[in-house]
């Protein structure tokens, strides 16, 4: 998966549980352990929410890094 | 591209005559069976729908009694994960939902194959001939249906108790599982990444259907074939496949042209 992200890290500097966060988007608290975990990648929608939340980019949230071709 | 072509449809004609072979071989086997065995072959399956008719009323209140301790212990099973589920930290939440969706998913499998033997069971005395046959078979089977009766509305029971056990775990689902809106309402109370986990499911069940509902008719056809079974079975199966084939190509065609016409 080349899609990274920093979303646990910037979820406990807000000092909220997956459980708050997901109230917050608009999502179960799954999805957002899903996300956090690389397993599920979001839409841009919830992206843009997530990275509104958590007051930053939804570059510095994901990282999408190009996978390496041989 | 002509190679790859030419490939495709080479392959489709190995499959064919394989299925040729494979047929060939069943048949003159079937045949070679019946023959030597016939009388036989149809008098132990004679006895069986004999034994399977005189047993209705016991088989279908054995069928009760799984139904129900298997949904209560289930019920109770699901009850203490969704008490567990309110205190729980992030990481137990994952283990315990995981926990919650895997007996879920037991649970209503087991409703279904309860309900869909009490359908089967029932159906071996749902015949005139069997029920013209004595009086004591005409009670046994009022009794049975009583039974029958008794454990559909259980079956059905349990699944809003369960539905609404879910929705006691996560307020945020909505929907009335009595109602007829209650899939789309559901559905619309998902987040993106439960639809996607359906969306996904439905597609496997689809493709499943695509490779079974081929092989149903061919043993339909059979049966009708080698034990007059009759026609109703071979239609029943084609109309199932035809109707899914039908509703998910409209539904591709439909959201197709939604995005296609949207501005």
């Amino acid at each position: 998966m080349p899609l990274l992200n920093h979303l646990k890290e910037y979820r406990s500097r807000l000092g909220i549980n997956q459980t708050d966060l997901g109230k917050l988007a608009g999502v179960s608290r799954q999805t957002i352990s899903l996300i956090e975990r690389g397993d599920y990648s979001p839409s841009v929608t919830l992206a843009l929410k997530l990275a509104k939340i958590c007051q930053v980019t939804v570059e510095d949230i994901f990282v999408y890094e190009e996978e390496e071709r041989e | 591209m002509k190679t790859r072509k030419i490939n495709s449809y080479m392959k489709i004609v190995f499959y064919m005559l394989l299925g040729a072979a494979i047929g060939a071989v069943l048949g003159a086997g079937s045949y070679i069976f019946l023959n030597g065995y016939g009388t036989g072959f149809e008098g132990i399956a004679g006895q069986l729908y004999g034994w399977l008719q005189a047993s209705i009323l016991p088989i279908l209140v054995v069928l009760l009694v799984f139904s129900v301790a298997a949904g209560e212990f289930s019920c109770r099973k699901m009850k203490k994960i969704m008490v567990q589920l309110a205190d729980a930290e992030d990481e137990e939440s994952d283990r315990l939902e995981y926990e919650e969706e895997k007996w879920g998913a037991l649970s209503m499998n087991l409703n279904v194959i309860s309900q869909t033997f009490c359908m089967i069971v029932l159906s071996a005395g749902y015949s005139s001939n069997y029920l013209s046959s004595s009086e004591a078979a005409r009670g046994s089977f009022l009794y049975a249906c009583v039974v029958f009766i008794i454990c559909m509305a259980y079956d059905s029971f349990w699944q809003i108790r369960y539905v609404k056990l879910i929705q006691l775990g996560h307020p945020e689902k909505l929907g009335d599982p009595s109602s007829i809106n209650f899939q789309k309402k559901w559905l619309e109370s998902c987040d993106e990444a439960e639809r996607e986990v359906i969306y996904r499911s439905s597609y496997k069940a689809y493709m499943m259907l695509g490779r079974l509902m081929p092989i149903l008719l061919v043993l339909t056809m059979l049966a009708n074939l080698l034990f007059n079974t009759g026609m109703l079975a071979v239609i029943v199966v084609a109309v199932i496949w035809l109707v899914v084939t039908l509703t998910y190509t409209h539904s591709c065609v439909s959201l197709k042209g939604e995005k296609a016409l949207m501005k």
